[in-house]
């Protein structure tokens, strides 16, 4: 059918070399179409592959940019110089602002909120301009100090690159909004050299469901693109951790504590960013020039004494792992990074929270660990083990994804023997952020932005509905075996007009008295009927069954059986529209 | 949904019509549309990636090559702050290096070390346990982790990692080095006070000197067998090393040492002798070398003595002891021989030795060989009890205590 549309709608060529080519461009078109051609199911994992490569290699050059950048603006030394310190960040803030105002307007911020955005509201369109310009402006910003990290720009640039070619590959509406994601998690997958992780809060915080049809597809791209990036920047785990083990219960009492103090400063630094993050976007727009500038500025002048809250933070994460600093220490540098992060970030300055998290994550659990460690004198790698578990707490009550934070601090560290611990902390910072902070950190960001994005932690918590909380019981309503006229009796003993009678053929058919009513004077007069009576087979529902999807197979009827998926003549109950209805009402 | 709506638009591409047209230019084009076909969009997007993989290759290659320059040139640095002794320094410079090159393990083993040496034990500690975790047998970090555990005072932490340095695997001169860790582990036994670990464990050590160049290790052997009083395998550990060429200095002083507190006062003397000779100054070794001469002059049971020169110097020693008795006895105000004096030692041991003297004559001791024994038996009976009276003898006195010490009974 295509050949001969294709044959029929090539122009016409006016002399012969022209068209001999088209002949050949018209038959090259219908064999590709006949023999090429990918069905969307295959050609979408083929281009999850793909996008995995192509962010995977992203986010290498990525990575590899903010290092240069710091060595360039910063020098190589842990501790630069103040002259270094204080300019740095401060002329790399101003330079982000001009290219984000005047080039690349739409790189501000994490990335998160607005991958979400573009899933939700643009059908999955990520501007490529916005790769090219996150790239640029957050090598920038890291590069030069500021309290960011490299997380969640790789997110979006995941997201980026996977847009751009369901663009160019002009695939359906419906899987451009599915291809953004699974961007998103080869990005991620990429930056955090862990695909379990990235995969995870890719379904928690931006689809928000474990759908079938786009799980395999975002596992393929996240693999692809940490295959990628450990072939160039190796296999190593993000941090180098120290032995460790979960001794005794009694230690619980450690990590539920550590729980509490991170819950308490995840909610303190979610209100301090939901808080000044608007007031300062409301400033005169001439503000906007140099507002990074200022945060840099300010965050130089907390690295000449700390230079550790400086850039994304990992070295000092892995310094705090292995028990280099003092309990003090520990919570001076949780507390400064906390500030030092909410002023890069509410000044506008591009850049992900998810590095910072894990940042002062693991000093204030150090600082927990420390302060364990002096009153009852446990093992020196406690401290270690606190800081671990500290930044998956942390994590799990600033960006409100639970699932993700245990799984995190697992593949991060390649240790999963405080699993349990992970589990309890994470839980009483997440419940205690929850609590005091109804909407999580990205929609109201987005919500800030002028979007309402759905509540993935809500959507998380909804409830579905099923058949078996809206059917009735089917009494009365079901007819035995017999002919017309006994049906008809028995019809007319019962209240309802419409019955359901269950023929082994012919599954469950509807009838309604009327019918029976006319089938028995037919039978009466002698003439024969053909087949079963009434009107049918009905669909069959089931008890487990999804009560939107009842919906749609119900159909036209009036009333449908609900019947037991191991014995399909045994009636569980029945259902009609109404009840639907009904059940959707109840508060 | 409004494009596909729009009558004005193609259906395909989504561009605006031509004003008459009813088909899309573009995508009747049959060129435009093998350009933009899927196939080619996805083998231009492969060659993309091929491409970029050799361009990532390239940058990463430049990348690696300067951090592994960054790692050394800060791991030198702090090399060399650490000689000179700016620990502190050394430790920010080896931090530096540990970013560049984070899986270094050299770089992680000297920044333990930079820590330890500035007694962060626990954070040393940590960098250790995880090298360690990674190679359980490397000896020099079991060594590293048995000082921090021996200088918190972990014995079985301690004792557990310098066994995994003696039976680790060392980079070069494992046999010194092994030999060393095991020395180590003995002091820091014996400064524990666990003097059975500490001589099983000199003992294993002995065994393992080589001949050749081990008479250092000996004679620090048999000083650390001295300090736990065994003196016999201490004797014979700076033997051992006396029987090179040009042994350690101390190894004379130590035999010598030894040789006395076992009661070898003729070899003792000897080696004495030739340690004062090299150091005068030592005084436990002239105080030792002067009773040890006295011993020697005045032991009856000393070999190659004469009869005459045995008997004499029997009734020497025990007019010497029984002058001590009545010297002690009469700084206490006690009269040894007076009828009704009072029953003690010192009164019984008198009155034994009152009868007892008169038959230690020459003549008498010559026909009767048993009464030395018995005589100097009393001597040393008599130097005990007067000690216990009177206090801590000297000179003479102390040379019979101490032969009293090893011949008690005539025994040799």
């Amino acid at each position: 059918m295509n050949a001969a549309n294709d044959a029929a709608t090539v122009p016409a060529p006016t002399d012969s070399a022209a068209q001999a080519a088209n002949r050949f461009v018209r038959l090259w078109n219908v064999w590709r179409r006949k023999t090429l051609t990918l069905r969307e199911g295959q050609l979408f994992l083929l281009l999850a592959v793909i996008i995995g490569i192509v962010s995977g290699l992203t986010v290498v050059c990525f990575r590899i940019a903010i290092e240069w950048t710091r060595f360039w603006l910063l020098g190589s030394s842990m501790e630069p110089s103040h002259l270094r310190v204080l300019l740095a960040p401060t002329l790399g803030g101003l330079g982000v602002a001009l290219l984000v105002i005047l080039v690349f307007k739409r790189s501000r911020g994490s990335g998160v909120n607005q991958t979400k955005a573009a899933v939700f509201i643009f059908d999955g369109y990520v501007p490529f301009r916005t790769v090219i310009g996150k790239f640029i402006t957050c090598a920038l910003a890291i590069g030069s100090g500021q309290s960011l990290g490299p997380e969640d720009p790789s997110l979006q640039m995941g997201a980026g690159i996977a847009s751009a070619l369901g663009r160019s590959l002009k695939l359906s509406r419906e899987k451009q909004r599915l291809i953004a994601p699974i961007g998103a998690a080869a990005g991620l997958a990429a930056a955090f050299n862990a695909p379990i992780s990235a995969v995870i809060f890719v379904i928690e915080e931006i689809i928000g469901t474990w759908s079938g049809g786009v799980l395999g597809a975002v596992i393929l791209a996240a693999i692809s693109s940490v295959v990628v990036m450990r072939n160039f920047l190796g296999s190593a785990p993000m941090f180098r951790v120290p032995a460790m083990e979960f001794r005794s219960p009694v230690e619980l009492i450690g990590y539920a504590v550590l729980g509490v103090i991170s819950g308490v400063a995840s909610l303190s630094f979610l209100k301090f960013i939901l808080y000044f993050r608007p007031r300062l976007k409301q400033l005169p727009r001439w503000t906007q020039y140099i507002q990074p500038a200022a945060a840099g500025m300010l965050i130089g002048i907390i690295g000449i004494w700390l230079p550790q809250v400086m850039g994304s933070g990992y070295p000092i994460i892995d310094q705090a792992l292995h028990d280099q600093f003092l309990w003090k220490m520990l919570s001076l540098l949780g507390l400064f990074k906390i500030l030092a992060t909410g002023i890069s970030f509410v000044s506008g300055t591009p850049g992900g929270m998810f590095a910072p998290t894990l940042f002062i994550g693991a000093m204030l659990g150090g600082a927990v660990g420390g302060v364990e460690h002096l009153l009852v004198h446990r093992p020196a790698q406690s401290v270690a083990a606190f800081a671990l578990v500290g930044m998956g707490t942390f994590f799990a009550g600033f960006l409100r994804v639970p699932i993700t934070s245990v799984f995190m601090v697992g593949e991060l560290s390649g240790n999963y023997s405080i699993i349990v611990p992970t589990i309890i902390a994470n839980m009483i910072a997440y419940f205690i952020s929850r609590r005091y902070q109804h909407v999580a950190l990205f929609d109201f960001l987005a919500r800030q932005d002028g979007f309402f994005l759905p509540s993935i932690e809500e959507m998380r918590e909804h409830t579905a509905l099923r058949v078996e909380d809206a059917m009735r019981p089917g009494a009365g309503i079901v007819l035995g075996d017999g002919d017309s006229a006994e049906l008809l009796r028995e019809a007319e003993a019962s209240k309802s007009s419409q019955f359901l009678v269950w023929r082994d053929a012919n599954g469950w058919r509807a009838i309604s008295q009327e019918e029976l009513r006319q089938q028995a004077v037919t039978e009466s007069t002698g003439e024969s009927t053909e087949g079963a009576p009434g009107r049918g087979p009905l669909p069959q529902l089931y008890p487990d069954q999804p009560l939107d999807e009842a919906l749609r197979l119900m159909g036209n009827w009036p009333v449908v059986p609900v019947v037991n998926r191991a014995n399909l003549e045994k009636l569980e109950g029945i259902l009609s529209v109404d009840d639907i209805l009904e059940a959707y009402r109840k508060p | 949904m409004a494009r596909e709506d729009n009558p004005r638009t193609c259906p395909q591409c989504g561009d605006p019509l031509p004003a008459g047209a009813t088909e899309c230019p573009r995508c009747d084009n049959g060129l435009f549309v093998l350009l933009h076909s899927r196939e080619i969009v996805l083998s231009l997007t492969a060659a993309i990636v091929i491409v970029l993989f050799f361009l990532t290759g390239f940058i990463t290659r430049g990348y690696h090559q300067k951090l592994g320059a960054l790692g050394r040139q800060w791991f030198e640095a702090g090399e060399q702050q650490l000689k000179s002794g700016n620990a502190a320094e050394a430790l920010a410079d080896f931090h530096t290096a540990l970013v560049y090159s984070p899986d270094d393990t050299q770089i992680q083993f000297q920044l333990a070390q930079a820590l330890a040496a500035e007694r962060r034990n626990s954070e040393a500690r940590a960098y250790l346990l995880e090298l360690q975790a990674h190679a359980p047998s490397d000896a020099p970090i079991n060594l590293a982790l048995a000082r921090i555990s021996a200088g918190a005072g972990s014995e079985a932490d301690a004792v557990r990692y310098y066994h995994g340095a003696i039976y680790g695997v060392w980079p070069s001169e494992a046999e010194a080095k092994r030999l060393n860790a095991r020395l180590e582990l003995c002091r820091f036994l014996i400064a524990r006070g666990d003097t059975s670990i500490a001589e099983a464990e000199l003992i294993a050590l002995a065994s393992e000197i080589p001949e050749r160049n081990g008479a250092s290790l000996h004679a620090q052997a048999g000083e650390l067998f001295l300090s736990i009083g065994n003196a016999a395998r201490a004797l014979s550990e700076f033997r051992s090393a006396l029987t090179v060429a040009h042994p350690p200095a101390d190894a004379l002083r130590g035999a010598g040492l030894a040789a006395y507190q076992i009661g070898e006062f003729q070899q003792a003397e000897r080696y004495l002798d030739r340690a004062r000779r090299l150091n005068n100054k030592d005084a436990d070794v002239s105080e030792a070398l002067d009773i040890s001469r006295v011993v020697t002059s005045a032991d009856p049971y000393a070999p190659g003595l004469s009869e005459a020169e045995r008997r004499d110097r029997a009734r020497r020693d025990f007019e010497q002891a029984f002058g001590r008795l009545q010297s002690c006895a009469r700084s206490r105000g006690i009269d040894l021989f007076a009828s009704g004096a009072l029953q003690s030692e010192l009164v019984t041991l008198g009155t034994q030795a009152k009868a007892l003297e008169p038959q230690l004559t020459r003549e008498n001791l010559r026909r009767h060989p048993g009464q030395i024994d018995v005589a100097m038996n009393l001597v040393f009976v008599m130097e005990d009890a007067v000690t216990k009276e009177c206090g801590a003898p000297q000179g003479m006195d102390e040379a019979l205590t101490l032969m009293g010490k090893f011949h008690r009974g005539g025994e040799r």
